[in-house]
């Protein structure tokens, strides 16, 4: 079946009851996508990476019946001592893993329930569509909007407990899932998220996910996306964060799993004093590809944006880095850093980077640098010259590597799940 | 213990050293001197056995082996130590974490067990006090935001917690003040026994005034122009370097 032949089955048999508004929005995305189709490599933003292999679970439909829960699954869960959870399995919400929260207007729930419900803050926020234009896997997304987290912390509220959200691969046959992430904050609340990606199978799959976080005023986000799906996997990601005045938004964005990742994020920074970090790390090994397209708009003035992407590629792996930084006219003294670093393990690895800066204000400080390369012989010489073993000092200095954005993690236990991680993946384990 | 026979190196095509001969043997001290630019550098380098210089002619062995052919870790694992003239800040890579690493690895090849980080922390806050080093230096990553002098006592605490056979210290007066280079000669000669040979790598005569050479050679050009007793030091004091070019 076609794309659309599942949209209009979905429609008559799942989405029935689903108010008008989340229909019609559906439908608008659905002809947005119909339109623009599927990037190719001609387009300046895929000029890296190929999505041939994408092509065949469009036209798949996502799963409707719950899987049957194995007792593997809790293990593939980061281990948080407390937080609020939120699992899907293969796409659906699995209630028996989770523990959502409706009180006191704090809502940390499923969309899907909120769909049903008729949330108004849910209504307000989702119709009000951040999506830039010319994304094709995000109206793709929308146009299959049903499963997902709606998260929405009122006025100065401080949630002192981590969201977790879990979507979790344990299918054996190809799928796909659109999982569809809502983050509202309102005004001085403060909240920090884990999106997480990963699976019990090692069977193909297609993760299409798209998260809209919403920054009001003075709010403060601290958001984590680990991407560790199987090797087999494809996954394409879309971030799309609106930062209102004096907001503070921090992004921690890992990339270890998936034979293809590509991850598209954009902050537009809407509100004088707005500060935005993006900080990414990936780790690449055998034929993996891993695409990491930024973009920050500084719209207002006195924004601050600090953005480093910092990466380790070995065997054939690829990566690409594209960082676009935009300052309007009227965005006066914005401050701007950016960097990526990558290290090459192996001569057939290969990164293709791209600063993009482009300013149109006059008072600005924007300062950008990019560096691909092996590790520094004279460290690993130092290394030797104590005594310890080329393989071990190479290790030593690529652990030291990634330490520079691990070592950013706030959230203690987070931390050493991403440190075992990084030392499994150099271990090849 | 360390024979150097006639030996020539290259470094990007360019001859550096050009027929080097030396002997040292156990308990003795004895120093390079020279000019800037003469070889005294590329010398501890290519016993410590940097690849990037390649040995065009001659030998050097090491307790009657050759080492030419052996790696950086195996020269200082068999008890070869080179206190860097410029030691390698590495950042994210933590100091105690590092010199652990060190010594185990000199331990496994020397058939002993591991060292826990209990008893290694108590071996490193001895040696640390002996060179007067501030604590702190252990938590900090390897050499990194270091000033000179700490960088240099970093040099000597490694010495002392690999415990070489072979000391080689490049230029490790340079950029130290009066008392920092009095308390790492303290350092060296607590070190020194009649097991152990020292060979000093420097431009000024300074460092010599606290560790006693046996012998001096004067190297210029990349050959060694004249070898002799503690005297000649202060002949090159007098007459500087000028005489040799």
């Amino acid at each position: 079946m076609s794309f659309l032949e599942n949209f209009n089955t979905l429609e008559k048999e799942r989405w029935g009851k689903n108010p008008e508004w989340i229909r019609s929005f559906r439908k608008t995305a659905l002809e947005e996508f119909e339109r623009i189709g599927l990037p190719t490599k001609k387009s300046e933003e895929w000029k890296y990476t190929d999505i041939t292999e994408v092509n065949p679970f469009i036209d798949l439909v996502p799963l409707s019946s719950s899987p049957a829960f194995l007792d593997k699954t809790t293990d593939a869960l980061l281990k948080l001592p407390s937080c609020h959870r939120l699992v899907f399995v293969n796409g659906l919400f699995s209630p028996n893993l989770s523990t959502p929260l409706s009180k006191n207007g704090i809502e940390i729930e499923s969309l899907e329930k909120a769909l049903r419900e008729n949330n108004s803050i849910l209504k307000q926020y989702l119709g009000n569509t951040l999506t830039s234009k010319n994304n094709s896997f995000a109206s793709l997304n929308s146009a299959f909007t049903e499963q997902g987290t709606f998260i929405y912390i009122p006025k100065k509220t401080v949630i002192n407990e981590v969201i977790y959200i879990v979507y979790l691969s344990t299918h054996t046959k190809e799928y796909v899932h659109y999982p569809r992430n809502l983050i509202v904050l309102d005004t001085d609340a403060q909240v920090k998220i884990i999106e997480d990606y990963t699976h019990t199978t090692e069977n193909k799959y297609f993760t299409n996910t798209l998260t809209h976080i919403h920054v009001q005023a003075r709010a403060s986000c601290e958001h984590y996306k680990i991407e560790r799906e199987n090797n087999n996997a494809l996954h394409i990601a879309t971030v799309e964060i609106d930062q209102q005045e004096y907001s503070s938004f921090t992004s921690h964005s890992f990339s270890f799993g998936a034979k293809l990742t590509r991850n598209t994020m954009t902050s537009r920074l809407n509100g004088k004093g707005a500060q935005c970090t993006f900080l990414g790390f990936y780790m690449g090994s055998d034929e993996q590809h891993i695409d990491n397209h930024t973009m920050i708009v500084h719209e207002k003035e006195e924004c601050t944006s600090t953005e480093h992407y910092h990466g380790i590629l070995d065997d054939k792996a690829h990566g690409v880095f594209n960082g676009k930084i935009y300052v309007a006219q009227h965005a006066q003294k914005t401050n701007s850093e950016q960097t990526n670093r990558t290290l090459l393990l192996s001569n057939d690895a290969r990164m293709d980077t791209k600063p993009q800066l482009e300013i149109f204000a006059d008072d600005v400080k924007c300062t950008h640098g990019a560096t691909v390369g092996k590790l520094d012989e004279t460290s690993l010489y130092y290394l030797r010259s104590r005594g310890i073993a080329e393989e071990e000092a190479k290790k030593i200095l690529t652990r030291a590597f990634a330490e520079n954005l691990t070592s950013k993690i706030t959230i203690e236990p987070l931390k050493e799940h991403i440190t075992t991680l990084v030392k499994n993946k150099l271990h090849k384990e | 213990m360390l024979v150097i026979e006639n030996l020539h190196t290259r470094v990007e095509g360019k001859d550096i050293l050009k027929g080097i001969t030396l002997s040292i043997k156990p308990g003795e001290v004895h120093a390079i001197m020279g000019p800037n630019g003469s070889g005294k550098s590329t010398l501890a380098q290519v016993i410590a056995g940097r690849e990037h210089y390649e040995i065009t002619q001659g030998d050097i062995t090491y307790k009657g082996k050759s080492i030419i052919n052996d790696k950086p870790e195996m020269r200082a694992r068999n008890g070869i130590f080179v206190a860097f003239q410029y030691p390698v800040e590495i950042p994210g890579v933590n100091n105690a974490a590092f010199l652990r690493t060190a010594v185990n690895a000199i331990r496994k090849h020397q058939g002993k067990e591991e060292i826990d980080a209990f008893d290694f922390s108590e071996t490193l806050k001895t040696h640390m006090k002996k060179i007067k080093m501030n604590p702190e230096m252990t938590s900090r990553s390897v050499n990194e935001g270091f000033s000179g002098g700490e960088k240099k006592r970093n040099e000597i605490l490694q010495m002392m917690l690999l415990d070489p056979t072979l000391v080689i210290l490049d230029e490790t007066d340079s950029g130290l003040d009066i008392d920092a280079l009095r308390i790492i000669a303290e350092g060296v000669n607590s070190f020194k026994n009649s097991q152990k040979a020292i060979l000093i790598i420097t431009h000024y005569q300074r460092l010599l005034d606290y560790i006693q050479p046996d012998f001096i050679h004067v190297l210029a050009g990349g050959k060694i122009l004249k070898s002799g007793g503690k005297e000649l030091a202060f002949e090159l004091e007098e007459k500087g370097y000028d005489w040799t070019t």
